[in-house]
């Protein structure tokens, strides 16, 4: 099966997997409680409903009324401070729901508001990220050179390190301030920047809801906002250090076997280097008229393989006399590690020493002839 | 002699700061540059400057000029763009910030009033004093999420973990218990980049079918064109994202009482993972519990309609998120061609028919520099094509002189170009359109999967 076939069908299956096992946890966890909590919860409502002499239809009219005020009981949402934190959570796919358009006209500006705003935002956070990182691996870089290392290249896994506890210090930073300002438990608030800066947003814990902070403390409005864009920056920086790579992979398969199909339906290596030669019009052309001439082909080949300033070929007796080695070149790449014999540093001005024109020349024929090969990075000679 | 290597040292220096770029426009996808002795003679190429040298000037400071009036320009491109994508952000969100004030801030006005109108009234009429309001409501707040049935039972958690690892998160449901929180974060940091890789593989697959399929209706409809352009894609994407959307907005609203409206705002919400829990589905009539199978198909199209939005995200935002990161990389090899080796000769090709200008088609860093083909298509033996690409190579002819250390020779036709990767596939796929470009597919091929190179293995 192609690769990225298996690939993408294993991926389905992990997530099946993980989902499963997640809610089997998530209910190990969570339904006793929420049991015992809706038992004493009507434990306190019937209590209250008896002492206030309630019925159910008037509880149930009361209770409308409340969960409906809720969100104005949080303060003003609409106002400029209130929107931009909407527009925030739209855009950002955070989405708490703690206000939510309740206009018609607003749900449908929403939508239009999104389809742009989500991928800007999407591109901008990476672009964003991206830039960071390469500060970063600069600042490693010199760190490193002033420490006096050795090796002063800044490997992945140093930046992982520095990602990964740049995120924590985020999250951590922001899970202090708004305990502080919030009220809420260090758990609590680091539970909520973490929902945040996921872009989960549940909305069970929101910030800016209380004492009206949207109209009465800009500042600390400020903060927030601020806070949740750089951290979704730095969220973004680790993931597009991390994560980036990997969205791209099918694609990048699908490149090579296109390539590769492209390879096989020529099914010999000399129509590659057929299609070298020609650079006006008629290709097929070309690689019919080619297809006799398979000297002339790995001649090409040979032509190709000069590498590092070696001048290959002076002149058709070259040709003849590399030719008869020709038909070796595909059976054995030793034969090429010994001594070029068509190779005469002399005549040709080569400037590399023979040894290195074969290696070279050994691993680009391999890799011409065996065209499935990959090729190997060469550094510089 | 001090002098010299200053001005060496300021313009790598320069080029460090401000990227390799110079003023020139960057249309060009690669500069011919012939990097040896360019440190050691600290002077540009000297003698015959091919004309598509520019970069080899590049490291000379023209700074003659105020540095802070060329800065912009000379800022990396990179830099510039994610400048402007921040601005642009920002601007997004005010102009939204003002039209939601618009639209709702007066809705919101009147609703307040007439809500607390209505619970003074009933207030009053029940006769309930202020503290026990105010216990009642608190109340009716926690017991909010109760409304709507059971939520953590194997069903309702799955959804759950479906609105977290999607980072959809409606917050109908949230972990109650310190350590459901505990538990959904580290869930949630694995579930998560997981997730994202799974729809944009299935989506690149999917993709990848329907172009397969559109290639054949192609052909059966006997067009004479029978390629897939990007136009097709996106179009064909695009109108399955509505297709999805209206589909499930028809079927919410049936199943869940809302207006088709309220459906699709749903759908919408759900599927770009906004999800602000205003409307959320499986909640009526204890739904969790009693309908399996409306509850697996929620399930269901939860799950395929984020692949399709992901497929289409595929297509057409990906390219974006690694725009940065390509233009990094081909600086890097630039930096590291002009910081040069002896005899190491980085050649790019300037591909004059780049249809997209962003696409980069240069090789990578310094392995290029150790590819130096001499071409010669001396191609006598070879049949009169060869003629052809003596016109390449005659383009060319100026940068005979690789190094002072080679014999220029007739025979030097001077095409270089990367022998690492040269497939017939790439050569064949239009790339002849000018002779220049013949050479690149190489590069073409190679730039583009750069990573991939990487991870390949012997096939």
């Amino acid at each position: 099966m192609k690769r990225q076939n298996a690939r993408t069908l294993a991926l389905i299956v992990s997530i099946l997997t993980y989902l499963v096992v997640g809610a089997a946890v998530f209910e190990t966890l969570e339904s006793k409680q929420e049991k015992s909590h809706k038992r004493r919860l009507d434990a306190r409502k019937y209590e209250l409903m008896r002492k206030l002499n309630l019925t159910k239809e008037n509880f149930e009219e009361l209770e409308a009324v409340v969960l409906q005020l809720k969100p104005h009981k949080a303060g003003v949402q609409w106002k400029f401070a209130g929107s931009f934190y909407f527009a925030i959570t739209v855009i950002t796919t955070i989405g708490y729901g703690h206000a939510a358009p309740s206009t018609d006209s607003g749900k449908v500006f929403c939508m239009f508001y999104a389809l742009l705003g989500i991928p800007l935002t999407l591109v901008m956070f990476q672009s964003l990220g991206e830039r960071i990182n390469t500060f970063v691996r600069y600042l490693l870089h010199q760190a490193k050179k002033c420490l006096g290392m050795r090796r002063t290249e800044v490997s992945m896994a140093n930046m992982v390190t520095v990602g990964f506890f740049s995120c924590l210090s985020t999250l951590c930073v922001g899970a202090i301030l708004f305990s502080q300002s919030e009220g809420w438990s260090f758990l609590h608030a680091f539970y909520y920047c973490f929902i945040t800066l996921t872009t989960i947003g549940f909305g069970d814990y929101v910030a800016l809801q209380k004492d009206e902070a949207l109209q009465n403390s800009p500042r600390y409005v400020a903060f927030c906002f601020v806070y949740i864009l750089m951290g979704l920056t730095v969220i973004g920086a680790f993931l597009n250090l991390v994560v980036l790579r990997f969205l791209t992979m099918n694609m990048e398969d699908e490149r090579r076997d296109a390539r590769q199909k492209a390879l096989m339906t020529y099914n010999k290596p000399r129509a590659e280097v057929t299609r070298l030669l020609p650079l006006s019009a008629a290709n097929t052309h070309v690689a019919e008229t080619k297809s006799n001439d398979l000297k002339g082909v790995y001649t090409e080949v040979l032509h190709f393989q000069t590498i590092c300033s070696c001048l290959w070929y002076r002149s058709k007796e070259k040709l003849q006399s590399s030719s008869s080695m020709i038909p070796e070149l595909a059976i054995s790449d030793p034969y090429l590690q010994t001594e070029s014999h068509y190779i005469d540093p002399g005549t040709t001005g080569c400037v590399c020493t023979p040894r290195h024109c074969s290696t070279n020349i050994s691993s680009i024929t391999s890799g011409l002839l065996s065209p499935f090969r990959a090729f190997k990075r060469r550094s510089s000679v | 002699m001090a002098l010299r290597s200053g001005r060496a040292c300021f313009a790598r220096v320069l080029r460090r700061v401000c990227g390799l770029q110079g003023s020139w426009p960057r249309r060009s996808s690669s500069l011919l540059c012939l990097s040896a002795h360019r440190d050691k003679k600290g002077k540009a190429w000297g003698q015959r400057q091919p004309p598509y040298t520019r970069c080899c000037s590049a490291g000379t400071p023209r700074g003659h000029e105020p540095l802070g009036s060329r800065f912009l320009s000379a800022m990396k491109r990179q830099n510039v763009r994610t400048l402007s994508l921040i601005v642009c952000t920002f601007t997004y969100l005010l102009v939204g910030a003002a039209v939601f004030d618009a639209l709702e801030s007066d809705f919101e006005m009147r609703e307040k009033e007439q809500l607390e109108a209505e619970e003074k009234r009933l207030q009053g009429k029940y006769n309930i004093s202020e503290d026990d309001y105010r216990k009642l409501e608190s109340i009716i707040m926690e017991a909010e999420p109760h409304r709507a049935g059971v939520q953590w039972k194997f069903a309702g958690s799955f959804y759950f973990a479906i609105t977290v690892i999607t980072t959809i998160g409606y917050g109908h449901a949230a972990p109650g218990t310190d350590a459901g929180k505990a538990f959904c974060m580290f869930y949630a940091v694995l579930g998560i980049p997981l997730t994202l890789v799974m729809f944009q593989s299935l989506g690149e697959r999917m993709n990848t079918f329907v172009k397969y399929l559109l290639k054949r209706i192609k052909k059966c409809c006997g067009m004479s064109i029978t390629d897939v352009s990007m136009e097709n894609m996106v179009t064909v994407g695009f109108f399955s994202c509505i297709g999805t959307l209206c589909v499930g907005a028809a079927a919410f609203s049936h199943y869940e009482d809302w207006s088709f409206f309220q459906s699709y705002y749903y759908c919408f919400i759900t599927l770009t993972t906004i999800g602000f829990g205003d409307f959320v589905a499986l909640q009526k009539n204890r739904a969790l519990q009693k309908k399996p199978l409306y509850v697996a198909f929620s399930f269901m199209y939860i799950l395929v309609g984020l692949t399709v939005i992901g497929a289409f995200l595929n297509l057409v935002v990906l390219r974006f998120l690694t725009m940065n990161s390509e233009d990094e990389r081909r600086d890097a090899e630039e930096r590291a061609s002009l910081a040069g080796n002896r005899n190491s000769m980085i050649i790019h090709i300037q591909d004059e028919t780049m249809p997209r200008g962003r696409r980069r088609r240069e090789p990578h860093r310094g392995d290029f520099q150790s590819v130096c083909s001499c071409m010669h298509y001396h191609s006598h033996d070879l049949g009169s094509s060869g003629g052809g690409l003596g016109n390449l190579g005659c383009a060319f002819s100026t940068q005979n002189s690789f190094s002072s250390q080679l014999n220029p020779s007739p025979y030097f036709h001077s095409v270089s170009y990367r022998i690492e990767q040269i497939s017939p596939s790439t050569l064949k796929n239009s790339f002849f359109p000018s002779p220049v470009s013949s050479v690149s597919p190489g590069l073409h091929s190679f730039t583009d999967n750069h990573q991939l190179m990487r991870r390949r293995k012997s096939v």
